[in-house]
């Protein structure tokens, strides 16, 4: 299936033609349309260099004109002279053949980067802090040119083939002596991705497209154990994010419904980096960039009992069970203890990156505060704690989990509920707090644990096309609010996480046409949208009718695909799918 | 450099296996974290009176940093306790506050048990509590900016009292710390003590090209991030004003390495344990990074090859007899691989360092082989040293 193209409906500016494991990407870049070699490392956690190496079509010196299209294993340009293909033989080799044409890789070095031929006529260039990439001409040739812009040129034979193999790496390569046919690499490639695919059910029609697309982003996005990494984990993006962020994999494993194994694994990728008092950081990649002042909301309670309740788990030992409560134990005392510095008996956010809604409003009255979402994650991990527990036959453990599921969903319904909404605390002013931020309604991701007036309340707020409910799903922010900005992460735009929240726990808790209502809204938004971590429904400010300016770059939350709202699509084409 | 009165301008407040530092720049005083590159002014102390800025004078040693108010007589020292925590102790009425700017996702926050804490990014986490006197602060989070307002924390002494309060750094989940803050001035003896060991690893005499002991001493590491053994993190040839000197503070080239080790012959162990620091990096292929830090590592270039030099001025100042076998087991293999890797990787810029200084690394894997009692080994390296010693002159 084509996946991306200058003909299709999304091209390579939003994603990266790449493979599972590989730091090395092409994509095309924004702002001059060109392609581009990429490398999904950088100092900062936006990347500040993803335009690395420009490549071009050329025949006789002449740059030529062409369109591109890829499926899942090939990447092809063609141009009317020719064509060039990429496919990739490992994570660590890009291979290209050319027909009729040569190609151009061009790139800027920046101070003290330098670039190398060796004895062996291949071409090293070393890009500070990024690593480094061998060109290795296979047939046909490859000419190394160096001045303010270093090029490499790959020139076909008499025949107008040519091949070519990139080795991507940190340090330094022994080169293989021998390589695999290109079509091997490709058929290689497609089997891979299509035995990944095999984790996700079949879902309708209407979804079948995209989830596709969607699978290949989140296969693509895995990265490790290399370097840093000691897991496989799910890079957030590949062009902008190059990061691994901790309850990203909560989504990504709920999605992959075949297969509870796999399931665990990619839920529990980023425990791998635990430490002594039981958390592991916010974000990582494999250059030991770990931001520890923050983490990220503690999904993993809400994804481990989603996955014990629904999946097929006859593959999962005893052993499994263990490691799986250890860590999620460990996990959870963490938060009642090291979250709890003012004794009040349930755990309180430190940080705004804990909650995944960052400038939200739900933070008006600063921090420390008692959040109801934070409340409903930490009664899912009290909740899983138990259930695994049980399974282990760890009786005292079982009772003192439940009972701090219990508390804790008492203090949330007892102390927060209003009638309307949740009402989040701030120990520090000594007030209850109530704001606008979807937040306060997320707790119905609870669904059946909760009270059945409370969600059919919040059911019919999320559905209320003057509050929550816009054409593309549930705004970050209630459209009467007068803190309500589309031009922002979490006051306004429909974000993923949210979505598959809220529908799970609104379907859970009995309202299941406000689930697929908005299940299916959403859906149809990303169909026409695209993958992004963000969906405005408005081009203008609903507060002030000002313009939302359309902004292409990295740093937008509306424009790249990226592996996270990719599995929560798949999340919700199930749900729909399911019925 | 009188160690008793160390120009405060010029050098920062440190001590060995802390990353903590206080730096003068501008005028004003700064608590900083060494590898903070971009960040030099993280945390401003202000004594003050009544609330109020006053002017003070500094004196700095190993041990303390005093600084003494102009008018009034009131003081605050300042000593490092147990890791990574700082004592500060105030008299004659004077109070001290601590002013901070954040970006967007840093945090600070009053966890309501008597501690504060202020979170950077990549940076961690600084705990403060006044154990004696007041602590307050202004505290307010601009929600929309992902940040708090510009901050003011206040240690003040209650009536007529003393402050007596630390700052605690932890990369992570940072708490009170475990050990109990012990007495201020056993900490100021044992710190001034650490120092004087240190220098006395030194010649008496020494005139470093390289950096002072004191810098070398407050720029020792404990192990971190990438760095897995002690790693003197350094300011190169200069002594740049203090506050150049943090901004530079995460310098981690791994050939100055060497240099620290030639200069600590006098103890040959230590010499031995700095020179291995650079090895410690080496990749599968044997290559030593240009640089490293506790968050990164340097491949793009190869450390320049003067581990050699570095083993054989030790060797030239201690005798071949003052290493032990110990050390040669340590050294020898990866010196043979770094020799190797040049031939395997850079074979044109090898032929070409064989005039000098990788030809040094090939006769110090010599003397190590002898020293391991692999004459032959040592024998091919001396004849390898030999010819292109012979050839290079011939050229």
């Amino acid at each position: 299936m084509k996946l991306f193209g200058t003909a299709e409906q999304f091209d390579l500016q939003r994603v990266p033609f790449s493979r599972a494991g590989a730091f090395l990407n092409v994509y095309q870049e924004y702002t001059d349309g060109a392609l581009y070699l990429n490398m999904c490392r950088s100092v900062q956690v936006i990347n500040e260099r993803p335009a690395l190496v420009k490549l071009t079509p050329v025949i006789g010196g002449k740059e030529l004109v062409y369109t591109y299209s890829c499926d899942e294993a090939k990447l092809t340009l063609t141009a009317p002279e020719g064509t060039a293909e990429f496919t990739y033989e490992n994570s660590q080799t890009l291979r290209i053949r050319t027909n009729g044409i040569g190609l151009r890789f061009e790139w800027t070095p920046q101070e003290n980067e330098s670039v190398l031929l060796r004895s062996d006529s291949s071409i090293e260039a070393a890009f500070n802090f990024i690593g480094k990439l061998l060109f290795r001409g296979l047939t046909g040739q490859a000419v190394l040119t160096i001045s303010e812009v270093n090029a490499v040129e790959l020139l076909p034979d008499s025949d107008g083939t040519a091949e070519l193999a990139i080795h991507e790496y940190y340090s330094n390569l022994a080169t293989p002596e021998l390589y695999k046919g290109f079509d091997v690499c490709v058929r290689e490639m497609s089997a891979e991705f299509a035995a990944f695919s095999k984790r996700y059910p079949a879902v309708a029609p209407a979804y079948a497209e995209m989830a596709e697309r969607a699978k290949w982003v989140v296969w693509h996005s895995q990265l490790g154990p290399r370097g840093a990494l000691t897991s496989k984990v799910v890079y957030m993006q590949k062009i902008w994010f190059d990061r691994a962020f901790g309850w990203h994999h909560g989504f990504h494993a709920m999605a992959m419904r075949n297969d509870a194994k796999a399931a665990f694994t990619t839920l529990l990728a980023m425990f791998d980096y635990q430490n002594e008092y039981g958390i592991f950081p916010d974000n990582l990649s494999d250059r030991h960039q770990e931001t520890w002042i923050s983490s990220k909301p503690p999904i993993f309670g809400w994804s481990a009992c989603y996955i014990l309740d629904n999946f097929d788990l006859s593959g999962l030992t005893t052993a499994d069970y263990r490691n799986i409560y250890e860590k999620l134990a460990g996990y959870t005392r963490y938060w009642y203890t090291h979250h709890d510095h003012a004794k009040l008996g349930v755990p309180q956010y430190y940080h705004i990156d804990e909650s995944g809604y960052d400038e939200s409003t739900l933070f008006d009255k600063g921090l420390p505060l008692v959040s109801p979402d934070l409340l409903a994650y930490a009664t899912c991990l009290c909740e899983a704690c138990a259930k695994l527990a049980d399974k282990l036959s760890r009786r005292d453990d079982f009772g003192y989990w439940t009972s701090l599921a219990k508390h804790t969903l008492e203090y949330l319904v007892n102390e927060l509920w209003d009638g309307e909404q949740f009402l989040a605390y701030a120990p520090l002013v000594g007030e209850k707090h109530k704001c606008g931020s979807v937040a306060q309604l997320q707790a119905v991701m609870l669904g059946h644990r909760l009270p059945s007036s409370v969600v059919k309340t919040l059911a019919k707020r999320l559905t209320d096309p003057d509050e929550f409910f816009s054409a593309y799903g549930v705004t970050g922010e209630n459209l009467k609010s007068p803190d309500v900005r589309m031009l922002s992460f979490s006051r306004g735009p429909v974000m993923a996480p949210a979505q598959a929240l809220i529908c799970y726990g609104l379907y859970d808790g009995g309202e299941k046409d406000a689930a697929k209502l908005i299940a299916a809204r959403y859906l149809n938004a990303l169909n026409k949208e695209g993958l992004a971590l963000a969906v405005n429904p408005y081009r203008f400010e609903p507060r002030d009718n000002s313009p939302v300016p359309e902004f292409k770059g990295g740093g937008s939350v509306t424009f790249p695909f990226s592996a996270w709202p990719a599995s929560v699509y798949l999340m919700l084409a199930e749900l729909l799918t399911a019925g | 450099m009188n160690i008793e009165n160390i120009d405060f301008r010029a050098l920062p407040f440190g001590r060995r296996y802390t990353r903590l530092l206080i730096a003068q720049r501008g005028g004003a005083l700064w608590l900083n974290y060494t590898g903070a590159k971009e960040r030099p002014e993280l945390i401003r102390l202000i004594p003050t009176r009544n609330g109020c800025a006053v002017r003070y004078s500094a004196v700095c040693n190993p041990g303390k940093l005093t600084l003494t108010e102009e008018r009034g007589g009131g003081t605050l020292e300042l000593v490092y306790g147990n890791g990574e925590t700082l004592l500060i102790r105030g008299s004659g009425g004077l109070g001290l506050r601590f002013c901070i700017e954040f970006d967007a996702h840093e945090q600070f926050m009053d966890r309501l048990d008597g501690t504060v804490y202020a979170g950077f990014s990549m940076l961690g986490e600084f705990l403060f509590e006044a154990v004696s006197g007041v602590q307050t602060h202004n505290y307010r989070w601009i929600a929309i900016a992902m940040k708090p307002e510009p901050l003011e924390l206040t240690w003040e002494p209650e009536a007529g009292g003393d402050i007596y309060g630390y700052i605690h750094h932890a990369d992570y989940c940072v708490n009170r710390p475990a050990a109990p803050l012990g007495d201020f001035d056993a900490h100021a003896g044992a710190n001034y003590s650490d120092y004087r060991q240190w220098r006395a690893k030194y010649p008496e005499d020494i005139e470093s090209p390289i950096s002072s002991p004191y810098e070398t001493w407050i720029g020792c590491m404990f192990p971190k991030g990438y760095l897995k053994t002690d790693f003197i993190i350094g300011t190169g040839f200069r002594n740049p004003p203090a506050g150049d000197y943090v901004k530079v503070g995460g310098n981690g080239d791994t050939s100055m390495q060497c240099m620290y080790a030639a200069e600590l012959w006098q103890d040959v162990d230590l010499a031995v344990k700095f020179l291995y620091t650079a090895f410690s990096l080496q990749d599968e292929y044997g290559q030593i990074p240009v640089d490293a830090t506790a968050w990164g590592v340097e491949y793009s270039k190869p450390s320049f090859p003067m581990q050699g030099w570095a083993l054989l001025q030790i060797i030239e100042k201690a005798g071949l007899s003052a290493l032990t076998r110990t050390h040669a087991e340590l050294l020898y293999e990866p010196f043979i691989r770094w020799i190797e890797w040049w031939f395997s990787f850079r074979p044109a810029e090898a032929e070409y360092l064989t005039s000098d200084i990788l030809n040094d690394c090939i006769l110090a894997a010599s003397k190590l082989a002898l020293v391991l009692g692999k004459t032959a080994e040592a024998d091919k390296l001396q004849q390898k040293y030999d010819d292109n010693r012979e050839k290079w002159v011939t050229k």
